[in-house]
Order: structure tokens, then C-alpha cells, then sequence
């Protein structure tokens, strides 16, 4: 008798399961409405389109809509890598991003400890304020700025050269100085924003840790290096790998406004040459197939640095 | 839960799949039905109301509903128009607008889009029947047979009497676009004689110190004006902060005529014979000699280094500070019109109490006499597509050609791009003379007035009077679109597909990313002298080929001969 009752007890479980779960849902009903909206608009506007995806494998022809254009046997990625210009450009677009992920990345970090031990408030908030300004400005206006300071005839840089006898260069069609122009203008540009997620994790540290460090005589520098930087690590290390999956984006607003045939040869990265032979000449499909292969391996760079990190640490975005 | 997540995820993607699929559009029929013109209504039968969504060549789709030109429009053939809201002046809104397949009843691009061949072959356009415009837009067909190859020209591959999109008639580039200029007072300062007699281009406004002359430097003669301006402080301040000649990185325009000196033009697919073989512009040896003596200037000192980072605007904003000896600019430019205000070489005079002074020659003469600049039409006078949706009806179509050959080619139609003068808009100088000024209180495009919202990019000789200045007109009639000048110095390719009998557009679409990459790379390192050009030329030339050159040769190898297009 008794095991008929058990057995009856198992066999209602799932069921009762499934009802208290519900009955959960429905106690907050009104927490699910609202996750509901963005995930409809996650739905619509992130995961519809990706139904376009098609056409980088298409002669796509928009009167014969996505679905009716003709296959082209992959002749998109084909064209990829016949053509020597892309393969530049895939060259400069990983080298300007690994120059820009080991030098910019670093910098909102660094200024986030250094704001941080600053004591005086008043200074401290004027800095960040004028740290954040040069991000709510476009490209646009920013070269103009750019090419104004680096300009060989009025720039300010060349007035000092000029003034201890040198002759001016002409650094925005110089290949050598370029890129470490393009590095330190984004460090500039993205620095005093880029602090912010920083400044809210040091924000959250445990004050007891520093009392505790203190206690144990770790000065200022100490603390910094054994307590704040630790407490920020799996921020940076999510942010890091984050970066590592747009390692295909270089900066095109950047470069587009900045570059010039002089330096394509240094510059001339995926996205400016894909807009210029394709997006200008109405190869969206083209264009579609260069988007995908960045996107591929920005995942592929993602899934395998967060891999690693995994491994060596407990650390990680999943 | 997992399994449930799955299967929610996969019903997802399924239904967005569906839905998707099912928006898609449908294979367009490429059979085009021959349209039964007799059973459609006279030309002038306006009794049936017609609902249709115009634009045209000039919108940039600010014109507002109910505005004046519209309601006389709707009011004289009866119909209802929809404003069109896409800027056709900006590539990324016309590709968008042509990519979703959601285009007005009529359109036009002044940039980006696709040819008329693959607009209809994409399926997004419709044929228009050369019975129905002898019906309906008979003063557009008149236009057409007036013109060499007129009535061949846009016609569907294959047929005779179809045509894939109307075609505009050109009378406001006639001439030589592009004139070189120089710093008249600095010539006067330096103590150079200006090349033959000089005249002012107007009496006031600024245009007194803009003057013109049919006198030309030599290529010799300009290499020493361009020293003088750049070494003998020729604006007296005791600095040496002058150049000769500022270019900008973002076209050639600044060259026409000095490549003209060299016998060639740098423009789409032109081409020349060369020791007997069809060469394109960028791979001739003349290319290469003007590249040599651009090189030569640079490493002289005569051309701005600082021309590698300025676009055009930039380098007009550059000249206005009167550091720059010659410009080259267009006769509208000289004549101060008011669209080209802010442009050098004007902008240096605009300022009432400017001392400087400005002369126009023509085109600078070279080494073998060659003197010139490429024709901005290679063949004939005529250009630019209008075209019809192919969600048109026969119906709609003949309503449509006839407000399109009212409002285009009956010059009784100004109201539609001036309104009525008087009311609406005033001569600048004497009437019927002289351009037509839209008064201030009306939008002088599309807006309250509706003024150009719906029309073609087709002028004649009449149309181009109302909005060219008596003073552009002048300069075109006295020099720049002179018989004797055209005849001379116009440079037309060797061969042009005008027909399209070839491949050429699309052949160019594919490659023209690579080759344009190529191409100013080449140019910019070789001015600057990062690349020594006799030695790299033939690397170059070969890159060239490989990255789509080629296959333009092959295609316009097809293309029939100039000379033979101009003879019909």
C-alpha cells in the first residue's frame, strides 16, 4: 500500500513542479510583462534582420527580394581573398585594433586608479568631467581638430618644431606617424568615458579591505595594487574579452575622417575599404559577406578567450 | 526548462524565418506585357483621378504637402501626388531606398543608386513604350530626335521601342567646365604679363575685380608664375608662406586642364590609342608625364604639401586666406552665382573690402601644342536617367509622361521651378536676360513653394538662362563655350559605350573600389615623391590590370569609336 502511495507522490511531482512554477510567474507577472518588451524588441530588431545574413551568399537584387535572389557559390568570400587590397586591409585592421586593444585598454583603467586616490572632490569631478567631453564629440568634428593641431603650416606641433629650427612634417601623410596618432587621438577621444564602468567597480570595493590592508601596513600604492586592482579584475577581464570580439573594428568614423591615400597603405583598414568598393557601389551583398566574416571571427575570438580565461581563472563571460 | 528554452528558441527562429521569407518579394516578371495604347485615354483626357508618388532629379524630400506647385500639378491633370521623404543627393539614403525595393512611382538620383539596366533587370523599374511617349510626351521625343542617337539611347537590350528610363537633355555644361585661374594682382605685383587682353566679368557685387581673357600660358610659362607666386612674396608681407598651387585629395577636379595640356582626360573610362593599343587615362604615358612634371613642382616647392589632407571644401576655405596663386574654377564660380558662393576662386573677392583680383584664362597649352580638358559629356548632350516604378500602370504611365513632359519640356512651365515673376520670383537684372531670383518668403527648392520638387535635370539653352547669371552666360558665350573653344579643347575618349552594348558598368561597379584605390594611391605617393614613378610605373600599370583593369579594357574594347558615334 505504501509503495502505491509513493509511487502515486512521484508520478504527481513534475506536476506540482510545473504549477508552482507557474504560480510564481503569475505572482510576478508584472516583472515578466516587462522583461517581455525588450525581449520582443531583442526578437524584432536583433535576431529578424539576421535573415539578410543570406545575401552575403547571394547576387542579391532588391527587386527579387533576399529569398528569390540567385546563390553565387560563395563567390563574395572568393572575391575576399583574390583580392590583395582586402588582404591589406585585414593586415592594417588587426594590427591598428592589437595596438589599440594593448595600448587604449589599459588607459580608462590606469586613469580610474589614479582618479580614484585623488582626495580633492572638487579637482576630481572637473577632471572627469573634462575627461568625458572629447566622447560626445563626433569624428567629424574631431579631425577637423586633429588635422588643425597636426597641420604642417598652423598646427601647434609644427610651430615648436619650426621654432628650435626644424623643418614641418606633414604628420597626417606620414605613414610612420599616423598610426600612433590614430592610437593616442582615440586614447584621447575614449579615455575619461571608458573610466566611468571602472570608477562604479572601484566604487563597490568593501571599504573593510583597505582598513584590513591598512592594518596589516600596505601603504597607498600597495592597496592600489593588492586590493583595487584585483577587486576591479573580472570587470576588466569581461570588458577584455569583450574588446577581443570587435578586434575586426578598428575605428572606422576615426580613420575614414583622418586618412588619406598617402597612408592607405598603413590605414586603409576592412571597413573604409569596404565602404568605399562596396557600400559606394551598391554591393550590399558584398558588403553583407564582409560583415559576416568579421562577425565569425569576432566569435570565434570571444568563445576562445573566454576559454582560456576559464581555464586559468574562475573569471569569464559565461 | 532547458528543453523548453530549445524549443522556444527554435520556434523563434522558425517563425522569424517564415516571416521574413514570407515579406520577401516575389521574382520579378521580366516579361514586359506590350502595352495596348489604343485602349488608354487621349492625351489631355484627365477625367479619371489618378493617386501618384513623384520625385524628381532635385528632391532631397523636404518638399511639404500641399505645397504650391503641387496643388496647381494636381489641380491641372487631375491628379493626387505623395511627396517623396528620401534626400535622392545622399548615396546611403537613395542605396537604402533602392536595396528595400520601396520606390516612388518616379525617381531620379543626382548620386549613388544603379544603372537603368540593372533597375530594371533588378526588376525595380518599368519599360516605357516609344508609342507611348509619341503619344503623350511628344515635345520629349522631339528633344530625342534632335540629338545624335537620341532615340537609341536607354532602350531595353534587345528592342527597339522599349526604353528602361528617360534621359535628360544637358545644355548647362556645354564648353569647358573647368578654367584655370590666377591672383591678378599678384601677376601685377610680380610684374607678369597677363596672356592677352583681359576684360571684367561685371560691373559690382565683386565681379569687377573677376576678370577673364582667350589668352593661355604655356605649360613653361606657368611653371614660372607658379615660382614667382611661391618664392617672390608676391603678397608683400616678407614671409615666404605662399604656393603656387594647392590640389585636394578627394578628386582630380583640380587637374582637368593641366591633363589636358597632356592630351588626356582623368574621367570614367577614358580612353585613348596608344602606339596603336586602347589604353585607359591612368595607364597612359601621357599620365605618366603629367604625374613626372606634378613630382617635379612638389619637390620645387610649388604645390601646397599640405594639399595630402585637404578635401575640396578645405582647400577653398585655404585659398581664402590668400596663400594660393591659381585655382582652377568654373565659369559660375567667376561669375559669382549664388549657388557657388563660399567656392575659390570667388570667395577671395566676396568680401567688399578684398584688394584682390582674379583672372580666368583658358586652359594652360602644352608641349606639343595639346591644350584642353575632357568633355564632361563624351558624346553628345545628353545624360542622367528618370525613371518609372515598376508598380505603374499603363494608366498611371500615360499620366505621368504627360505631367513629366509638361513640366520638363514646356518652357510655359517655369512655375514649377520659379513660380510666376513677379509673385513669386524676380529677375536679377534685365528681365528674360538675366537669372530669376525666388523671393525670400518662399522655400527657392521643394518646401512651401514645391519649386523643383518634381522635375527632371533637363535644361535647353532657355532653362539655363533662368537660373545661370547674365555674367555666366556671358563668360560661356564669349569663352568658355565658344564654337572655336569646344571645337579645340574639348577631349573626348576613343571609344564609348553610349548604346550600352557592353559590359562597362557593371564591369566598372565591381571593380571601381580597387581601382580607384590603386589609382590615387599611385598618384598622391608619386606627387610627393615617396615613389619614383619611372621605376614603378610598370608595377603600377600591371597592378592596375590585376585588380579589375582588365576586364575594362575588354569592355570597352567592345564599345564603338568616338568619331564614329559623332558622325550619326
Amino acid at each position: 500500500m505504501q509503495t502505491v502511495v509513493q509511487k502515486a507522490e512521484t508520478k504527481t511531482k513534475p506536476k506540482r513542479k510545473a504549477n508552482t512554477k507557474w504560480i510564481e510567474m503569475k505572482k510576478m507577472k508584472t516583472l515578466y510583462i516587462m522583461l517581455a518588451i525588450p525581449m520582443v524588441m531583442l526578437f524584432i530588431f536583433h535576431y529578424i534582420p539576421m535573415y539578410g545574413i543570406l545575401i552575403a551568399f547571394k547576387n542579391f537584387s532588391p527587386g527579387l527580394g533576399i529569398w528569390d535572389s540567385p546563390w553565387n557559390n560563395f563567390d563574395h568570400f572568393k572575391r575576399l581573398f583574390d583580392d590583395f587590397l582586402f588582404l591589406r586591409a585585414l593586415q592594417n585592421t588587426v594590427v591598428i585594433s592589437l595596438l589599440k586593444l594593448i595600448i587604449v585598454f589599459p588607459a580608462p583603467i590606469i586613469f580610474a586608479i589614479l582618479l580614484n586616490e585623488v582626495k580633492n572632490e572638487k579637482f576630481k569631478k572637473v577632471s572627469q568631467s573634462i575627461s568625458y567631453l572629447p566622447h560626445f564629440m563626433s569624428w567629424v568634428i574631431l579631425s577637423a581638430m586633429v588635422i588643425e593641431v597636426f597641420s604642417p603650416q598652423r598646427g601647434i606641433i609644427n610651430f615648436f618644431i619650426t621654432l628650435v629650427g626644424g623643418d614641418p612634417i606633414n604628420f597626417m601623410s606620414d605613414k610612420a606617424s599616423f598610426i600612433p596618432i590614430l592610437i593616442l587621438t582615440d586614447m584621447w577621444k575614449e579615455v575619461g568615458w571608458g573610466a566611468i564602468i571602472y570608477l562604479a567597480s572601484i566604487a563597490s570595493i568593501d571599504p573593510q579591505l583597505y582598513e584590513a590592508a591598512e592594518m596589516d601596513g600596505a601603504g597607498r600604492f600597495h592597496k592600489m595594487i593588492h586590493v583595487t586592482l584585483p577587486s576591479i579584475m573580472p570587470m576588466v577581464i569581461i570588458l577584455f574579452i569583450l574588446r577581443l570580439g570587435s578586434v575586426l573594428n578598428a575605428g572606422f568614423d576615426q580613420i575614414l575622417n583622418l586618412y588619406n591615400p598617402l597612408v592607405y597603405e598603413v590605414a586603409d583598414i576592412i571597413d573604409t575599404y569596404v565602404y568605399r568598393s562596396g557600400l559606394e557601389q551598391f554591393q550590399f551583398d558584398y558588403a553583407t559577406a564582409v560583415g559576416l566574416f568579421k562577425n565569425v571571427v569576432g566569435i570565434i575570438l570571444i568563445l576562445s578567450a573566454n576559454a582560456i580565461i576559464r581555464r586559468k581563472s574562475e573569471h569569464g563571460i559565461w | 526548462m532547458k528543453k523548453l528554452a530549445k524549443k522556444l528558441s527554435f520556434a523563434a527562429i522558425s517563425g522569424a524565418l517564415l516571416l521574413t521569407a514570407a515579406c520577401a518579394n516575389q521574382e520579378a516578371s521580366k516579361e514586359e506585357k506590350k502595352v495596348d495604347v489604343a485602349s488608354l485615354p487621349e492625351a489631355g483626357d484627365f477625367s479619371k483621378q489618378l493617386d501618384l508618388n513623384l520625385s524628381g532629379s532635385i528632391t532631397r524630400g523636404k518638399a511639404e504637402d500641399g505645397n504650391y506647385v503641387q496643388k496647381r500639378l494636381e489641380e491641372q491633370f487631375n491628379i493626387k501626388i505623395s511627396n517623396t521623404k528620401v534626400d535622392t543627393w545622399n548615396a546611403d539614403q537613395v542605396n537604402l531606398m533602392v536595396a528595400s525595393g520601396d520606390l516612388p512611382d518616379t525617381f531620379a538620383f543626382t548620386t549613388g543608386g544603379k544603372t537603368a539596366q540593372e533597375l530594371y533587370d533588378s526588376g525595380l523599374t518599368r519599360t516605357i513604350s516609344k508609342e507611348m511617349l509619341e503619344k503623350y510626351a511628344p515635345r520629349y521625343m522631339k528633344m530625342l530626335s534632335e540629338n545624335a542617337s537620341g532615340t537609341k539611347r536607354n532602350l531595353l537590350k534587345g528592342t527597339e521601342n522599349e526604353y528602361v528610363a528617360l534621359i535628360g537633355q544637358y545644355a548647362h555644361v556645354d564648353g569647358l567646365v573647368w578654367a584655370p585661374t590666377f591672383r591678378l594682382d599678384w601677376l601685377e605685383k610680380l610684374g607678369i604679363e597677363p596672356p592677352g587682353e583681359i576684360k571684367q566679368v561685371g560691373p559690382s557685387g565683386g565681379r569687377e575685380k573677376i576678370y577673364y581673357t582667350d589668352g593661355a600660358y604655356t605649360l613653361e610659362e606657368l611653371e614660372e608664375v607658379l615660382k614667382a607666386f611661391t618664392f617672390d612674396d608676391p603678397d608683400g608681407n616678407g614671409k615666404d608662406d605662399t604656393y603656387g598651387i594647392s590640389p585636394w585629395n578627394n578628386n582630380i577636379n583640380w587637374a582637368h586642364t593641366l591633363m589636358g595640356s597632356f592630351g588626356i582626360a582623368l574621367q570614367p573610362n577614358y580612353n585613348l590609342l596608344e602606339d596603336g593599343k586602347l589604353v585607359t587615362t591612368e595607364i597612359s604615358k601621357n599620365y605618366k608625364e603629367f604625374l613626372k612634371l606634378m613630382a617635379k613642382w612638389y619637390k620645387m616647392g610649388l604645390i601646397d604639401p599640405e594639399f595630402t589632407t585637404l578635401d575640396d571644401k578645405k582647400s577653398w576655405e585655404k585659398y581664402k586666406q590668400g596663400k594660393i596663386g591659381y585655382y582652377v574654377a568654373q565659369p559660375s564660380y567667376m561669375a559669382m552665382d549664388d549657388w557657388a558662393k563660399g567656392r575659390a576662386p570667388q570667395n577671395i573677392v566676396e568680401n567688399p573690402n578684398s584688394t584682390a583680383k582674379v583672372l580666368g584664362t583658358l586652359p594652360e597649352i602644352g608641349k606639343n601644342g595639346q591644350q584642353g580638358e575632357g568633355a564632361y559629356i563624351p558624346v553628345g548632350n545628353l545624360a542622367d536617367a528618370f525613371y518609372v516604378s515598376k508598380d505603374v500602370t499603363d494608366e498611371e504611365l500615360a499620366r505621368i509622361l504627360q505631367v513629366f513632359d509638361y513640366i520638363n519640356f514646356d518652357n510655359e512651365a517655369r512655375w514649377t521651378l520659379y513660380g510666376e515673376v513677379g509673385v513669386h520670383s524676380d529677375w536679377e537684372g534685365e528681365p528674360e536676360k538675366s537669372a530669376l531670383k525666388v523671393r525670400p518668403e518662399f522655400a527657392a527648392e521643394e518646401g512651401n513653394s514645391g519649386f523643383w520638387a518634381y522635375n527632371f535635370r533637363t535644361y535647353d539653352k532657355e532653362r539655363v538662362s533662368w537660373f545661370q547669371s547674365e555674367y555666366t552666360s556671358k563668360l560661356k558665350n564669349e569663352l568658355y563655350a565658344r564654337e572655336d573653344v569646344k571645337e579645340k579643347m574639348l577631349i573626348r575618349p576613343y571609344k564609348y559605350d553610349l548604346l550600352n552594348e557592353t559590359n562597362i558598368k557593371e564591369v566598372e561597379k565591381r571593380y571601381k573600389g580597387q581601382l580607384d584605390t590603386v589609382v590615387s594611391e599611385f598618384r598622391m605617393k608619386a606627387i610627393v615623391g615617396e615613389v619614383d614613378i619611372d621605376k614603378e610605373w610598370d608595377n603600377y600599370v600591371e597592378n592596375w590590370k590585376n585588380n579589375g583593369g582588365n576586364e575594362v579594357l575588354a569592355e570597352l574594347e567592345k564599345a564603338p569609336k568616338v568619331s564614329d558615334l559623332m558622325k550619326q
